[in-house]
């Protein structure tokens, strides 16, 4: 017909100016936040090895600090035997591993260290993931599926909130460390779950030693509730393996508890043992089951084996009971006395043997917005580094659903000496009080 | 014929045009002009389309084995399942204790959604996951393990098969554990340490890091590049910054999972367009504007189409000038994954872009790992100077994730020297080269015996069709018996009924080696029935 053909140009004819009136937004915005702006102009730059003292470009020109910033606690990146045990590997296996863990990318170093930091940490097996961020990431998703509960304490660093949100599970929030608020969101979902009568999987997942916040978890009371409320509790010991208890085993050590409170132990490997990856603890049938549904394990190279003998060699060296970890415990305890001692206005927050502290602003500042306060803290971080010092001021994202309260992040290493604790602590105290001077 | 190409091929010479038409590719035209023979592999005009694997080209008798195949192994897993779980309930009846209550707890992991791991891919545990104690070069000491697949653990017995690596990703034969790569390998260990044990946005940041990104960066031909610590985290941070919710992605429908992980981490809308099909995507371009976004009609903000450079499971090269056309045309973004494709091929090592003559300016965002080429570990994202550095500032990788060691920087840098010809020791040509030949030749030599392969000439990612899912571990077990180390992919990293066996090629290579290798897989298939079309 006549003037259905007419309709069809004509429709045609609005559809090519439809396509041709489309204009998409820029890639990426013009502008970013100040926020944004500020933890990206000042991102220190190394000459160096990581180690207590680091080669900086410092006002021009290249100086020597003393370094309290990184994870490096137990001084493995630096460690002679560390380094002769890399290059050893190095010339048996060469540079990487060029191929994922089921298609000939597994190497014999890869068992010998799932087998070991087995051992180390107490369990059955373990599983060995190419990336930190993947191992937390894989993991939750492995074992939460939609219907499931996951109740995350709102402390917890990024890899985690990822893994729930692509996991599709009831995701819920409980306050850092608050065993009430835990408590009363546990009451909710077994409630939920009677009504609707249904069963499904319910976890706690959460930190042994806080990065955000330098604070050990209550895992006592976390495993009281979840006995009683039958949840189970997936535990990311990665600051606190290596770090807590006498001999390092972590926060179930410190707390003297049996590794069979949680369901699976979860840690970075590249914080504390070198390996860049991350490794999950647990029964053989947790472990079986990731190597199959764990997408970070299936889908991606495995760990060049050169960083898999380094992190044997760490652990060895911690399972022979070196004294690195007393040692550490000792330089944490002793630099928040130096710095109680001589800082003011700044609060020294977390537990007292955590190498991790986070300094904040006093409340007399809590008038200034928080833009206001990173600013400040960046503005002690640069004074302090010119006294011969390096800090960071503790990072996050924006998009955190949480952000912890600004603050400057101080990490303290087995091979500190005591001089250059001393030394460290002027120098905070200096940069802090010409700074906090001037703004009051 | 044939016979005279593969021994010039062998030979090194150059042979005249006439004999080009039979290697199957630049069938005309005078694309080199070093009068080179078809086997330089680096321009991509005028070649046929790749053989691509789909369920319309199987014949029906095959279809109708694969599914009658797995339906029999399904019926006789669920018979294994039921008497293991009889057996178990009779033991515990007999030994006078209680079944394992759950005591309130929900069960971790329930029978049904495990059967699958536990009946089927139990069986043939031995095949996969096989642990090796040497260098992943082009011959490997492969471990060998006894013990029940389908109860308890494997165990290595101490044995040591070697055999040849047809599977690693050691494209550039980088895989070496002596030479001067290795030599600058260990003096950055020395200098730098081991690890810089923290974040790049933190503490993480040195020279060599900066360096290594604007070296790269040129090398690609792009402003600025940003590296991170592993390909997988790099998809999964960086997808998840440029896109929100209100973007479209139009991802292929054979996209890596870390591409699915990074879109779905994003909230963006995810549209899924048939494998390497320009006409299919132009139509849900189409559909994507005209409709906007679902149930409010607004126009999208973004809409980002991803694709790969070398899809490792089919061997194919992404038809990249087409979709660059479609881009242009509907003001869409192109986001390049060359996790594969960089350093494997193009003239200069520099990927797909380069390989069909593409100005690199035309893809917003290239990414691509260091697995593969490189022989290293790690990710990159390259653009426009704006692009990376936001990128840089929002992506999560940034802050949380540990960066790239040193050691890994120079090695990285170092070998980009070597294939620009920036280090002046030709390796970097001649690896290239040896690459190309050995794709040709291998590729010639297995469709010539009769083999389903499939994908592009030029891929080094030879898939062998099996079809058949029993047939695979069967081929897997016997090519190692012979001394050949393979891989097999099967459900659910493709699809039910194209089952295959995967080559990667590898410049480390010899011609010899190859020829060995060919007459093995020659006895096995055979022994498979596995050459259809011979």
């Amino acid at each position: 017909m006549i003037w259905q053909k007419k309709k069809k140009k004509k429709k045609k004819k609005e559809i090519e100016e439809c396509i041709s009136e489309y204009v998409p937004q820029p890639l990426v915005p013009r502008e970013v936040s100040d926020r944004i702006r500020l933890d990206t102009e000042k991102v220190p730059v190394l000459k160096s090895a990581m180690d207590t003292v680091v080669r900086m470009e410092v006002g021009g020109e290249e100086r020597e600090l003393i370094n309290f910033s990184g994870f490096n606690f137990l001084g493995f990146a630096n460690d002679r035997k560390v380094k002769d045990a890399g290059i050893s590997a190095l010339r048996r296996y060469g540079p990487g591993s060029c191929g994922p863990r089921q298609f000939y990318g597994t190497f014999d170093c890869h068992l010998e260290l799932e087998e070991k930091m087995a051992k180390f940490v107490g369990t059955a097996t373990s599983i060995l993931y190419a990336s930190g961020l993947a191992t937390q990431t894989s993991a939750v998703s492995a074992f939460a599926k939609r219907g499931d509960f996951l109740l995350i304490d709102n402390g917890v660093r990024h890899g985690i909130l990822l893994a729930a949100k692509l996991s599709r599970s009831n995701t819920r929030l409980f306050k850092h460390n608050d065993m009430q608020d835990l408590e009363v969101q546990m009451k909710a979902v077994a409630a939920e779950q009677k009504r609707k009568r249904t069963l499904t999987r319910r976890y706690v997942v959460i930190e042994g030693l806080y990065g955000c916040y330098g604070d050990v978890a209550a895992l006592p009371a976390i495993r009281d509730l979840c006995d009683t409320y039958k949840f189970r509790i997936i535990l990311d010991d990665s600051f606190g393996l290596g770090v807590l208890g006498p001999t390092g085993r972590g926060v179930l050590e410190h707390h003297n508890l049996p590794v069979s409170t949680v369901e699976m132990v979860l840690a970075d490997t590249g914080i504390n043992f070198t390996t860049i990856g991350g490794i999950c603890a647990g029964k053989q049938k947790v472990t079986n089951h990731q190597r199959l549904n764990g997408s970070g394990y299936c889908f991606s190279a495995s760990n060049p084996p050169y960083y898999v003998c380094t992190g044997i060699e760490c652990v060895d060296q911690l399972l022979s009971g070196s004294d690195r970890v007393p040692r550490l415990q000792r330089n944490a305890r002793e630099f928040r006395e130096l710095l109680a001692a001589s800082v003011d206005g700044l609060n020294i927050g977390g537990y007292e043997e955590s190498p991790l502290i986070h300094m904040y602003l006093t409340e007399s500042f809590d008038d200034h917005s928080t833009l206001e306060k990173h600013h400040l803290l960046q503005r002690i971080v640069d004074s302090a580094l010119l006294k011969g010092v390096t800090l960071s001021r503790a990072k996050s994202i924006e998009t955190h659903p949480v952000e912890p309260p600004p603050s400057i992040r101080v990490t303290v290493t087995c091979e500190h000496t005591r001089e250059q604790l001393e030394k460290g602590a002027a120098a905070i105290a200096e940069a802090a009080k010409e700074v906090l001077a001037s703004t009051s | 014929m044939s016979a005279t190409v593969v021994e010039s091929a062998q030979a090194g010479n150059v042979v005249p045009q006439a004999t080009v038409h039979l290697a199957g590719v630049h069938s005309d035209g005078p694309v080199f002009a070093d009068g080179s023979n078809g086997f330089n592999m680096r321009y991509a005009r005028n070649r046929p389309a790749a053989r691509e694997a789909g369920t319309d080209e199987i014949p029906v008798y095959m279809l109708f084995l694969t599914y009658t195949n797995f339906l029999v192994s399904l019926v006789f897993s669920y018979i294994r399942d039921a008497r293991r779980a009889y057996r178990k309930w009779q033991r515990f009846r007999a030994g006078g204790k209680q079944m394992k209550v759950n005591n309130g707890y929900a069960p971790l992991l329930d029978k049904f959604s495990t059967f699958f791991e536990r009946e089927m891919y139990g069986r043939i545990r031995d095949v996969f996951a096989r642990p090796i104690s040497s260098a992943p070069g082009p011959w490997i000491d492969v471990m060998e393990r006894s013990g029940d697949s389908l109860t308890g653990k494997l165990e290595v017995t101490g044995e040591i098969k070697r055999a040849l690596n047809l599977s690693s990703y050691n494209y550039l034969g980088l895989a070496e554990t002596e030479g001067p790569l290795v030599d600058a390998y260990e003096r950055a260990i020395e200098e730098f340490g081991v690890t810089t044990a923290s974040s790049r946005m933190e503490f993480g940041t040195t020279t060599v890091h900066q360096q290594l990104e604007q070296e790269f960066a040129s090398f690609l031909g792009k402003e600025a590049a940003i590296i991170y610590g592993m390909g997988y985290i790099t998809n999964a941070s960086s997808l998840p910054s440029l896109l929100s919710k209100g973007c479209l992605v139009i991802s292929d429908s054979l996209n890596h999972a870390s591409i699915v992980v990074g879109c779905r981490a994003s909230g963006a809308t995810i549209k899924v367009f048939k494998h390497n099909d320009p006409e299919h995507l132009e139509g849900v371009l189409r559909k994507a504007i005209i409709r906007g976004q679902p149930r409010t009609h607004r126009p999208w903000k973004k809409i980002v189409i991803v694709i790969e450079g070398i899809y490792s499971m089919e061997g194919e090269i992404c038809r990249l000038p087409e979709i660059v056309e479609l881009k242009k045309k509907y003001k869409a973004y192109l986001y390049l994954d060359e996790a594969h494709s960089i350093g494997a091929i193009g003239k200069h090592g520099r990927g797909v872009c380069e390989y069909w003559g593409v100005d690199p300016g035309e893809v917003d965002v290239m990414m691509g790992t260091f697995t593969k080429s490189f022989a290293a570990v790690g990710g990159y994202i390259a653009g426009d100077k704006e692009l990376v550095d936001y990128i840089r500032m929002t992506s999560f990788a940034s802050v949380y994730d540990i960066s790239l060691p040193v050691p890994l920087c120079g090695q990285i840098m170092n070998v980009i020297r070597m294939i620009d010809g920036r280090d002046e020791s030709g390796e970097g040509t001649k690896r290239i080269d040896d690459l190309a030949r050995n794709t040709a030749y291998f590729r010639k030599g297995l469709t010539e015996l009769g083999f389903d392969i499939i994908g592009d000439d030029d891929s080094p990612v030879v898939p062998l069709m099996v079809y058949i899912p029993n047939k695979m571990p069967a081929f897997a077990r016997m090519c190692l018996e012979e001394g050949l180390a393979i891989v097999i992919v099967s459900y659910p990293a493709c699809d039910l009924t194209l089952s295959r066996a995967r080559f990667c090629v590898s410049a480390g290579h010899t011609i010899d080696d190859l020829k060995d290798a060919l007459q093995k897989i020659k006895k096995c298939g055979d022994a498979c029935l596995l050459r259809y079309r011979a």
